[in-house]
């Protein structure tokens, strides 16, 4: 899979840092948290929705097979608090989407962020968390 | 000796310097995100307010150490046989599960009563509204609501309902409100590993500490799971915002179609609410 580009690793010092994201609607256990990939694809579907909106994207393999990718992103009110809106992808768009990968390997992703056609770049990340802190708890 | 000493230094700074930039280049992007993220809290001030005014529309603020888990400062009593029986398969860890089947409330657009709602005021907010004899609460997330009664008794012949009934009272500033008439049938909360049963027993106190922050302290009640020992320590600090609910409708047939989409194909289809038409492998 050339054209995945694995922008963080350092996996042991990321787990330190990072909390573990919790959900409001259910657990990430099924995608590797500890990997943040990013592919170039064409949007083929793009809805805001409760409780997940999602996009899809068609992505071009090694072998130059098109293969259709399903990333799952935030509620409403967190999209909308991000700066999307209803018209801010449309079918043919051509952007990079960063996600966290299935353990399974599936192309049903867990999106991070969308680098749009016009340079903006937006969050839409589901959990959109952190746990607390131990003097929280 | 020096110059050894200074070599030391600069490769003890520039190793931290190391670790410190690996740390924040792989930071998690929801908490950049949510550091990133506007709000509509009313910023704090001074300004004067009635303390027996709860109405407005309340968050948990969305900063990087509001919590999203709702769990009490105080341990769990013991459980009964009934609720060593009814705990939930793993328990509950929130989304370890390789499989949906550890659940959540509101999974498969479930009801989702007081206190599990409280589980999610940081992503969905409430709105009091305050009328003669009664606050309604309406609660985002699912498009809920429940009337707190104020100086009234619960009715004699309670019929079991998810959110049960709920009368309130002032003591000073604080409005105590007392909830019964539990159907038994939701959750306590997406933090503990039990359901509650119908004779589950909330009490809430709900001070306003300024113009812009609404304390919720809790107890929870349950003799079938936790005999005559009350568990209290639950607490919510929420913040006045300049905001409006927006509409959160679980439909099943939406929440199907997720699922299918996304949830199967990494999850698998156990405990899922599926399209009627779909296989199940």
């Amino acid at each position: 899979m050339r054209k995945i580009l694995v922008t963080c690793l350092a996996m042991s010092i990321a787990c330190l840092v990072n909390p573990i994201p919790a959900s409001a609607h259910h657990g990430y256990a099924a995608y590797d948290e500890t990997k943040t990939l990013s592919l170039k694809g064409t949007v083929t579907d793009y809805e805001l929705a409760n409780p997940h909106s999602t996009m899809s994207f068609d992505v071009k393999n090694d072998q130059g097979k098109v293969e259709n990718w399903v990333a799952e992103a935030g509620h409403i009110r967190l999209m909308q608090d991000e700066g999307w809106t209803r018209t801010t992808l449309k079918v043919g768009d051509v952007v990079t989407f960063f996600f966290h990968p299935a353990k399974n390997g599936s192309h049903s992703v867990d999106l991070i962020k969308v680098a749009l056609p016009d340079g903006r770049s937006l969050w839409a990340h589901s959990s959109h968390d952190q746990v607390p802190t131990d003097k929280e708890k | 000796m020096e110059n050894k000493k200074g070599v030391f230094l600069v490769r003890k700074l520039r190793t931290i310097l190391l670790v410190a930039l690996v740390a924040l280049a792989t930071r998690s992007p929801g908490t950049v995100a949510q550091s990133a993220a506007k709000t509509a809290t009313v910023p704090d001030s001074n300004k004067s307010f009635d303390p027996h005014d709860l109405s407005g529309v309340w968050r948990l603020p969305m900063t990087p150490k509001s919590n999203l888990l709702f769990r009490s400062t105080m341990p769990e009593p013991p459980l009964t046989p009934w609720g060593k029986e009814h705990i939930f398969p793993g328990g509950i860890t929130h989304g370890s599960h390789i499989t949906v089947s550890g659940g959540f409330p509101g999974q498969n657009c479930d009801p989702i009563a007081v206190p599990a709602q409280f589980s999610y005021l940081r992503f969905y907010p409430i709105e009091n509204i305050q009328l003669p004899g009664r606050i309604h609460q309406v609660f985002e997330l699912h498009r809920e609501w429940r009337d707190i009664w104020i100086d009234k008794e619960h009715p004699k012949d309670l019929s079991p309902t998810y959110m049960g009934d709920s009368v309130g009272k002032w003591e000073g500033n604080t409005l105590v409100v007392d909830t019964i008439g539990y159907n038994g049938k939701d959750w306590v909360s997406e933090d503990v590993d039990h359901p509650m049963s119908d004779q589950f027993h909330l009490v809430e106190r709900y001070t306003r500490t300024n113009y812009n922050t609404l304390l919720i302290e809790m107890t929870f009640y349950d003799p079938k799971v936790w005999r005559d020992k009350p568990w209290s320590g639950f607490t919510r600090t929420l913040k006045l915002q300049d905001d409006q609910l927006e509409e959160w409708i679980c439909v099943p047939e939406v929440d199907a179609k997720f699922n299918q989409k996304v949830m199967k194909p990494t999850y698998g289809s156990e405990g899922l609410n599926l399209p009627k038409d779909t296989p199940k492998k």
